[in-house]
């Protein structure tokens, strides 16, 4: 029971979460060229209003999508902590600009002068934005998208099969191998091996120790995999056929061209 | 080495014919050859294989889809797609079936695999029974002349595996020869045609259909004498829950483990029982209740380890070392034990399971059952007072049920405690002094084993009875 939830858990960790929602609906093509217009506007925008509209952006599709706002953003939580740190870094030690605020930070004697600037906080403030608009784009990407629908999208889109499976099976087996990483650590703790004393020859130790028990395993499940996909006679045609069919709609159209011109018209009047 | 020699088998058209015999007597190599998998150029092989007059051999693999299938032991680790249609479809898919025949040709397969209501499931949400019918659809979708099934009940629940064998006598009813490689047969007795035992390569027996009834039919049975436990439990566990994602996975378990008895821990897949072994094992938290020792207090998972040793289904999850003699001194230098002692207690350890001649393979070279084994003689090397055995006995023939099962009756016997998950009603009523039987995450039953039959016989769990059971 308890290895059927994990697995099932470990399939939401890829993202998807269940929905019947427009961003749902459309073809994971279309979401392709939606998070690749936001990442393009948040690597080549250098307005911060442009950027914080962007990030707007993506929170409210998010929102819309009805995939649970706050419990997504959960989701990035220790993402969120790094570029919270990296702004402080920003704000601390980036010292262009003018002057706002000093103090001086000593514990027992060491410590340093921090020094607040106009430049630090705009810097830290664009970085962050950045940062936050990359993942909240692609946390409306995976949340969105059924990662099998996006690799039977691609394989109708032109993308050869035998790659297209390549993407099906990695979606397949990545939580598998979670999970049995899972259970070696736990078959380590019964054995009695110890991690309390974190350094780097505990931590080859235990990589060892887990590698080891996985390959294995990995090695046993693709001679497994091999008969399966070779005895429904995967690769004996060069034509295939699918059942499901990916329809890219007039939805679709709309969706894709509205964001390319949008990034387009933005970048070249905002920029 | 030679793996099968002079081989011989005539399977009629629509049979349902049955393979047996002992771990490594050659079974799997045997199914792989009869499907095409293994042939001349993995290595020499004399002999051959026809299928309603066409050469297996003398066939390209992928123009056989259409005449042989094989469903490999673990259903789990063949699903190719992440969806129930997806998977039924992936072989009408290569061979390039149109989308409209394909619709109507999974529901058939489905429903010819009793599957029908699994349609649109996510393959992460099957149980291990629904991942085998699921396996089945997938071949037979493929209308194929021969079905061949390796060990298709090894992880099963009996429910699970008299249903199967319900689904494969229809099949065979459909005019599809089936073909199954097994160690327990009584489930597939009744439908069989023909069985042929294997052993050492070597077919030694042919049976009819009257014999392999007869075979499988048991003298009735006589109420055991059992051994008395030692009164005071070395372990106890007061109300346990285990809550998952919102599931209840377990809910208010209460159970004691004494001293010098052996537990046979039994009910559906998905009932608990693993779950129960890993909060035992202290490698789960329960969110109610709690297990207790003698003086009352709890252990972590770190002080536990010494005195609990737990075997894990799959072997490969629990084999870390690079040689047979270095896995098994795993454990005694985890938990400090001087060298000179882990030492001869490991050789020692080493002839006791037959593995004295294996010192410096590597582990991953043995074969299933020397790996189990070795698994549980890493455990029973530094002597913890509680053995947890999770499905120790999948893929074993009864030589080595019986080998695992003296190692432990002898640590039992000096007052440990030993906790067995198992489907097989046969050893626990053989082997166990007690019974617990889970059910929808609760504790339905426990006592001495005849009781709990009885008491599950009255409850209508009939599956689980022991063969030769007559009542109490």
């Amino acid at each position: 029971m308890v290895s059927t939830l994990r697995l099932a858990r470990a399939l939401s960790v890829l993202g998807y979460v269940q929905g019947q929602s427009f961003a749902h609906r459309l073809d994971p093509l279309t979401k392709i060229v939606m998070l690749l217009s936001l990442c393009v506007l948040a690597v080549l925008a250098r307005s911060l209003n442009l950027m914080l509209a962007g990030l707007g952006l993506a929170l409210l599709l998010l929102w819309r999508s009805n995939v649970g706002l706050s419990r997504s953003l959960a989701r990035l939580r220790f993402l969120i902590w790094l570029v919270g740190f990296l702004f402080l870094v920003q704000v601390l030690f980036n010292r262009s600009g003018r002057p706002l605020l000093g103090f001086d930070l000593r514990v027992w004697g060491v410590g340093m002068d921090f020094m607040v600037t106009s430049g630090g906080l705009a810097s830290g403030v664009r970085m962050a934005s950045r940062l936050l608009l990359i993942l909240v784009s692609s946390l409306f990407f995976v949340t969105t998208t059924e990662p099998s629908r996006l690799a039977y999208s691609l394989m109708s889109h032109g993308v050869a099969y035998r790659y297209g499976f390549m993407l099906v099976l990695a979606l397949r087996f990545i939580p598998v191998f979670q999970l049995e990483a899972s259970t070696v650590r736990k078959a380590q703790l019964a054995r009695g091996l110890r991690i309390d004393a974190p350094g780097p020859r505990t931590l080859v130790r235990l990589a060892r120790y887990t590698f080891m028990p996985l390959i294995v395993s990995a090695l046993g499940r693709i001679s497994t995999i091999s008969i399966s996909m070779e005895g429904r006679g995967f690769g004996s045609s060069r034509k295939r056929t699918f059942l499901r069919q990916s329809r890219f709609g007039m939805s679709d159209w709309v969706v894709s061209l509205a964001s390319l011109g949008t990034l387009v018209g933005a970048l070249l009047l905002v920029r | 080495m030679l793996a099968l020699r002079d081989v011989s088998l005539r399977i009629a058209d629509g049979a349902v014919f049955l393979i047996i015999g002992e771990s490594g007597s050659g079974k799997t190599t045997l199914a792989r050859i009869l499907s095409g998998f293994l042939g001349p150029e993995y290595g020499e092989m004399t002999g051959r294989v026809t299928i309603d007059g066409t050469d297996v051999h003398g066939t390209p693999r992928q123009d056989l889809a259409n005449l042989v299938g094989l469903v490999q032991q673990d259903p789990e680790s063949q699903m190719v797609t992440l969806n129930v249609d997806d998977e039924v479809a992936f072989g009408l898919e290569n061979q390039g079936m149109e989308r409209s025949e394909m619709t109507n040709r999974i529901s058939w397969a489905l429903r010819a695999a009793g599957a029908e209501d699994l349609a649109g499931r996510s393959i992460s949400t099957l149980s291990g029974g629904e991942l085998q019918k699921v396996a089945i659809a997938s071949i037979i979708a493929l209308k194929p002349k021969v079905l061949v099934l390796d060990e298709p009940t090894s992880s099963l629940d009996p429910p699970s595996a008299w249903k199967l064998a319900e689904v494969l006598g229809e099949l065979s009813s459909k005019g599809i020869t089936i073909v199954v490689i097994e160690h327990r047969y009584s489930w597939m007795a009744r439908i069989s045609t023909g069985m042929a035992v294997l052993s050492k390569g070597q077919v030694s027996a042919v049976y009819s259909p009257p014999m392999i009834e007869q075979m499988s039919r048991k003298p009735a049975l006589a109420k055991p004498q059992m051994a008395t436990p030692a009164a005071k439990p070395i372990m106890s566990l007061d109300r346990i829950s285990f809550a998952y994602e919102g599931r209840m996975v377990l809910s208010e378990v209460s159970l004691n483990i004494h001293g010098g008895e052996v537990i046979g821990l039994m009910g559906d897949n998905g009932s608990g029982k693993s779950t129960l072994l890993l909060l035992i094992m202290g490698l789960l938290k329960p969110c109610a209740g709690s297990i207790r020792f003698p003086d009352g207090k709890v252990r972590p998972t770190s002080l536990l380890a010494r005195q609990v040793g737990m075997v894990f289904q799959n072997p490969n999850h629990q084999i870390f070392e690079s040689t047979v003699n270095e896995e098994i001194l795993f454990g005694p230098r985890n938990f400090g034990m001087p060298r000179e002692e882990a030492g001869s207690r490991a050789s020692s350890m080493l002839e006791v399971l037959g593995l004295g001649d294996r010192c410096d393979s590597p582990p991953h070279l043995l074969s299933l059952g020397e790996k189990r084994r070795l698994n549980v003689g890493s455990v029973t090397v530094y002597d913890p007072n509680l053995y947890l055995l999770d499905e120790p006995f999948v893929g074993q023939d009864p030589g080595n049920v019986e080998r695992i099962m003296a190692i432990m009756r002898e640590r039992v016997n000096r007052g440990a405690s030993c906790m067995v998950v198992t489907h097989d009603a046969d050893f626990a009523l053989r082997s166990c002094d007690r019974i617990a039987f889970l059910k929808d995450a609760r504790m339905l039953v426990q006592g001495v084993p005849w009781e709990v039959f009885s008491f599950l016989q009255k409850e209508g769990e009939g599956w689980y009875l022991p063969s030769g059971w007559r009542g109490p």
